[in-house]
């Protein structure tokens, strides 16, 4: 029958349409994939990760696992509850970010089950670290053990983040352990100590920690050492023993493209029996970055708006030696130190951007417009401290970065011999282009004296002197929980709360019922209007 | 203090501003088959008792759940809505399907669906119409739960407005997607209970296939099973609008379902004019 | 203004309920679909108003075809759908605005419209009440007013008077008759006195087929020969009398009423004035050896006539 033909073409024309639609669709999921946009709009881009980051995941060419792990008594905590819920969506962003190439496997473990045990343990021995908790209910406080840290894989190598309790800087961290076993950084870093009793054990804990993160070995070098082959970013702190061979070292180092950080007193200031007082520094060192432009001045420099106070009984000191600067005072077009907030020094010399660099050197940070500086008869003692003369008050320069090239300094000069008086027989170069940090003070990374905030200038100043300084911007970002700290008094605080618990919860049922109820009666006298329009109409 | 006012004034003007554009542009554009059909539905749930339950229920049960058992904000002491918006795929689970249930099952029923489709307007207009108003009393209903952030503004602690916004264009693609998916249902059934059963059946399953792979252990060669049932899942999508990032990926999954179950709708409706 | 040319619908697999259907209605003409319930009105109704599509065959209305056009033949049309579904918590008022804003009559029409069909269906009283509280004639009323809001060509009634109370048919047959001077209607029955009442011409369907297809005058005329005869046989076998009896000619019809005694049985035939039936059967009966008891002659009733044509009768 004909009619039979037209429906069974309609059929086949339906299954052809139905197919070609699948098709697209899956087309369509497919394209949508390769091509998309993500919008971040939450305050200060809390899950976007960075460029720097994308960069980092676009050289993988193998299979990058990420681990996390976390215990069930953690996420109790509502503090690292808040840490691990950030950290999951980093994951996921990484994930994205990553085309297919980034695992992320997410397991929540507990102590309590026996089948994790196994798990556990295998994770605790690559190296995921116990931590306390500790849980401030309103009426008790119990302590716990937690666990939140995160294993990395690519290919054989194997790296750990043993604990992850904050936000702030998760990204940083990630990235840098991921670059570690990606194998992009190949940076080596060497510290030169002033003097031969100082250790990165004793002395220098927090900068070994802090170094660690980031450096797989770190050479240490005293005075007379040389400088391994390897090493391309290179840290000297003071400058006072270093020999002529030494500070030829470092020029030549300078000058075949290493890069260095300064941190060398103008003035030392010592302790002793007698009290506080300083000594004006005494080293090659000087010499040789004045010859490059930038000139560490023997002398300290002393604001009289923003210092340290120190504590003396009940009253607090004047004591402007102690150095604040403050987040006014950075260099804001530098990445370095753009978004660092303060930052401590005591007994600080100046640091003096000579004129023939000006171009290639800049300042990082300064005192304020009421500073000063004393020159001389150094008795520093804290309590008996005299103001010198002030004269010419006005905001001394603290640290300076230098970038561009420079001439040796043993240009036309006579090699040093070294400390066996052997002759230095390799090719001398004359010429480079260099980076380097200059800092009139080394006290701020030794342990008694350095804080979180000292270390982020440090570590950024090691970023930007490695080739790679993408990760800075990102070293600092996270706290991003927004507390109800409005109202402080705990009582108001409970009222108010409860008020709006009531008020969303049942009274705006109330309302959506009291508004029914007059709807109601609007449509029944509405109706009888309308009643009462038309029976009018046909009586008339 | 001043600042704070302004900009929750401002958030809210932005925040009221989108769903009467979504609802209201379509409804001026389109033609009168969608506005009569918007008015007639919107009608029957504000006339009848269904509209008041349903939005009481659906204010007092989320926002207990959200204050009491999910640590909401006030657990935590932090400005935050998110587990209020990571909660609502679920609640939808069951709220949708019993707001639509009736949408085309009750029509069926009283015949009234000859009707509809023999006045001189077109399917989808009428799908459309009827569409808009079941996301409008979702939307008011959701858009109620806005005061717990204006209050806690007020009084509290400042929120990121940002993600607010962000949740709440999520939760717009979200309620649209499931109203969808329970029309086609409901458009399939004659009864009442059937439609809301295998909405919410579907709903359910829908929804928590994502986390099917963390209960079931798959082998390697079944990953891409892992992954499709992920990408499946209602819910998974919706994790990013609730933490404030608004991704294409998102938006094109809800609205393909949205259109791919609005057509699927059609051809079922248009499916008595052949049997 | 509606041609259809054989029109055939099936259901899934099954026989067809409609099964091959051709007529035209002119501008104006009050139709009647006359049949057994089951016997394809609704279904070639449903057709009409676009509401299904024909599994072969075409409907034009107005010169357009009712699948290709949909839109536009729906305009044409007010339908009225068998029961007069409606929703049941609107208002009358609230239904025929709802009704006429769908129907896209202009904002400032809408309130005119609205009083024309209420006065036209007499629904002053019950304008605000809801629709769910009506009785079933206020029911149809306000379906009907509601079809003809937007003033259509043609108008579908399926079943309009089902349900109501003679009281209430009669009123409704008002409005009818108040409407036929200028629209086309099509209503569908199985009463005939409806279509007696109302209607010029009338189609019979039975089985999914039309039976009959013509004016109601011409109907009558061509039946009004006809009468009832009522006779009674004596035989012995009740079975072969019923068997054998169709064979006399001259009959539409023959049917067995009742045994009166033991080997008395009485029929009741359908035949054609002027026929020769009462000899044939005399003849017919003597050659069996049987005996003709009684013979009488009655006028046919109508109603009778069309529902023997349409094969069933209606409370079966």
């Amino acid at each position: 029958m004909k009619n039979n033909d037209k429906l069974t073409n309609k059929k086949v024309q339906s299954w052809i349409i139905f197919g070609l639609a699948i098709l697209n669709i899956v087309a369509f999921i497919v394209l949508s994939n390769k091509l998309y946009f993500r919008i971040d709009m939450t305050e200060g881009q809390k899950y976007s990760i960075s460029k720097a980051t994308k960069d980092l995941l676009k050289k993988l060419d193998n299979n990058l696992i990420l681990e996390y792990y976390y215990n069930d008594k953690s996420k109790e905590v509502k503090e690292v509850a808040q840490v691990i819920q950030y950290v999951e969506d980093m994951l996921k962003e990484y994930e994205n970010a990553g085309k297919g190439l980034v695992n992320v496997v997410i397991k929540e473990l507990s102590y309590e089950k026996p089948k994790d045990q196994a798990l556990i343990a295998e994770i605790e021995q690559k190296g995921i670290q116990q931590f306390a908790l500790s849980e401030s209910g309103s009426t008790e406080s119990k302590s716990l053990l937690g666990f939140s840290g995160m294993l990395l894989t690519y290919k054989e190598n194997q790296s750990v983040i043993p604990a992850i309790y904050n936000d702030q800087g998760f990204e940083f961290r990630l990235d840098v352990e991921i670059k570690k076993i990606v194998g992009g950084g190949d940076e080596r870093l060497g510290i030169y100590f002033n003097a031969k009793d100082r250790t990165l054990e004793k002395d220098f804990r927090y900068l070994k920690q802090v170094t660690e993160r980031e450096f797989k070995n770190i050479h240490r070098m005293y005075a007379g050492q040389s400088i391994p082959q390897d090493v391309t970013i290179l840290l000297i702190v003071g400058g006072e023993n270093l020999t002529d061979f030494d500070v030829f070292q470092i020029d030549q180092f300078l000058m075949n493209g290493g890069n260095a950080l300064f941190a060398v007193n103008g003035i030392n200031v010592l302790a002793s029996e007698y009290g506080i007082y300083g000594i004006p520094g005494d080293s090659k060192v000087f010499e040789l970055l004045a010859h490059y432009g930038v000139r560490i001045n023997r002398d300290l420099v002393g604001d009289n708006q923003s210092y340290n106070p120190i504590r003396q009984g009940l009253s607090l000191a004047r004591y402007p030696l102690w150095i604040k600067v403050k987040s006014a005072n950075f260099n804001k077009k530098n990445v370095m130190v753009s978004e660092i907030e303060r930052i401590n020094l005591l007994w600080s010399s100046s640091v003096e951007i000579l004129d023939y660099s000006k171009d290639k050197a800049q300042t990082l940070f300064s005192t304020t417009k009421g500073a000063w500086n004393q020159t001389e008869n150094f008795k520093l003692d804290l309590e008996t401290y005299k103001y010198p003369i002030q004269e010419g008050k006005k905001d001394y320069s603290l640290a300076a970065a230098f970038d561009g090239a420079i001439n040796s300094f043993f240009k036309d000069k006579a090699v040093p011999k070294n400390e066996n008086g052997e002759q230095f027989t390799g090719s001398k170069t004359d010429a480079g282009t260099t980076k380097f940090v200059v800092i009139g003070n080394e006290q701020f990374i030794q342990d008694n004296f350095a804080g979180n905030d000292e270390f982020i200038f440090l570590m950024n100043a090691i970023d930007w002197l490695s080739k790679d300084n993408s990760l800075i911007e990102i070293r600092n970002k996270g706290k991003f929980s927004k507390p109800l700290d409005k109202v402080k008094d705990v009582n108001v605080h409970n009222f108010l709360k409860s008020f709006i618990i009531g008020f969303t919860t049942y009274v705006i049922p109330i309302i959506f019922i009291l508004i029914g109820v007059i709807l109601f009666i609007l449509r029944n006298s509405r109706n009888k209007k309308i009643h009462e329009f038309y029976n009018k109409d046909i009586k008339s | 203090m001043m600042k704070s006012i302004i900009e929750i004034i401002v958030n809210s003007i932005v925040l009221f501003g989108v769903p009467a554009l979504i609802i209201g542009l379509p409804l001026a554009l389109l033609p009168n088959g969608v506005r009569a059909m918007y008015k007639k539905e919107i009608g029957g749930y504000f006339h009848s008792s269904i509209a008041y339950v349903f939005l009481a229920l659906f204010v007092i049960v989320p926002n207990i759940m959200f204050f009491h058992f999910f640590g909401g904000i006030f657990k935590e002491d932090l400005a935050s809505m998110r587990r209020f918006f990571s909660m609502l795929p679920y609640v939808f689970i069951i709220f949708i399907p019993g707001l639509t249930m009736g949408s085309w099952a009750k029509e069926k029923n009283s015949g009234t669906i000859e009707l509809l489709f023999t006045f001189p307007v077109s399917e989808w207009q009428i799908l459309i119409g009827k569409f808009l108003a079941a996301l409008t009393l979702v939307l008011i209903a959701l858009f109620s739960a806005l005061f717990i952030p204006l209050l806690t503004q007020i009084f509290l602690g400042d929120f990121d407005w940002g993600q607010i916004v962000t949740q709440y264009i999520g939760v717009i693609f979200l309620s649209g997607c499931y109203i969808a998916i329970t029309f086609f249902l409901s458009s399939l059934t004659m009864e009442l209970i059937d439609s809301f059963l295998l909405s919410a059946a579907l709903l359910l399953i829908l929804t928590i296939i994502a986390y099917l792979p963390s209960v079931v252990s798959f082998p390697g060669w079944l990953e891409w099973l892992r992954k499709v049932f992920v990408w499946t899942s209602l819910s998974t999508h919706f994790s990013n609008f609730s933490k404030g990032v608004i991704d294409s990926r998102d938006i094109l999954y809800y609205v393909g379902v949205t259109g791919i179950f609005s057509y699927l709708n059609l051809r079922s409706l248009e499916s008595r004019k052949w049997s | 203004m509606i041609n259809v040319r054989n029109l055939v619908k099936s259901y899934g697999n099954s026989e067809p309920a409609v099964k091959g259907v051709s007529f035209d209605i002119e501008k104006g003409e009050i139709v009647g679909l006359l049949g057994p319930n089951g016997a394809g009105k609704t279904t070639i109704m449903k057709m009409l108003t676009c509401f299904m599509n024909p599994s072969s065959g075409t409907i034009e209305i107005d010169g357009r075809n009712t699948v290709d056009d949909p839109l536009y033949v729906k305009k044409l049309i007010g339908y009225l759908p068998e029961n007069s579904p409606q929703y049941d918590d609107m208002t009358v008022y609230e239904y025929l605005k709802f009704t006429a804003e769908i129907r896209g009559i202009e904002k400032t029409l809408i309130g005119d419209s609205i009083s024309k069909m209420i006065k036209l269906s007499s629904l002053e009283k019950v304008v605000s009440k809801k629709i769910g509280q009506l009785s079933k004639g206020y029911k149809k009323r306000v379906g009907l007013a509601s079809v003809m809001i937007h003033d259509p060509k043609i108008l579908i009634l399926d079943e309009p008077t089902s349900g109501l109370d003679p009281n209430q048919i009669i009123t409704f047959r008002k409005i009818l008759r108040r409407l036929s001077e200028k629209k086309t209607i099509i209503l569908s029955t199985h009463i005939l006195s409806e279509i007696e009442a109302i209607c010029e011409r009338v189609i019979i369907i039975n089985n999914g087929k039309i039976v009959a297809n013509d004016a109601i005058q011409n109907l009558i005329e061509t039946y009004s020969d006809d009468q009832y005869v009522d006779f009674s046989v004596e035989a012995d076998n009740l079975l072969e009398v019923e068997l054998e009896i169709s064979k006399v000619k001259g009959a539409w019809k023959i049917e067995f009423v009742k045994k009166e005694s033991k080997k008395i049985f009485k029929f009741k035939a359908l035949v054609s004035k002027g026929s020769d039936f009462k000899n044939n059967l005399k003849e017919f009966i003597n050659s069996k050896g049987w005996k003709l008891t009684s013979f009488e002659t009655g006028e046919a009733n109508l109603e009778e006539i069309f529902l023997k044509l349409a094969g069933e009768e209606e409370d079966k």
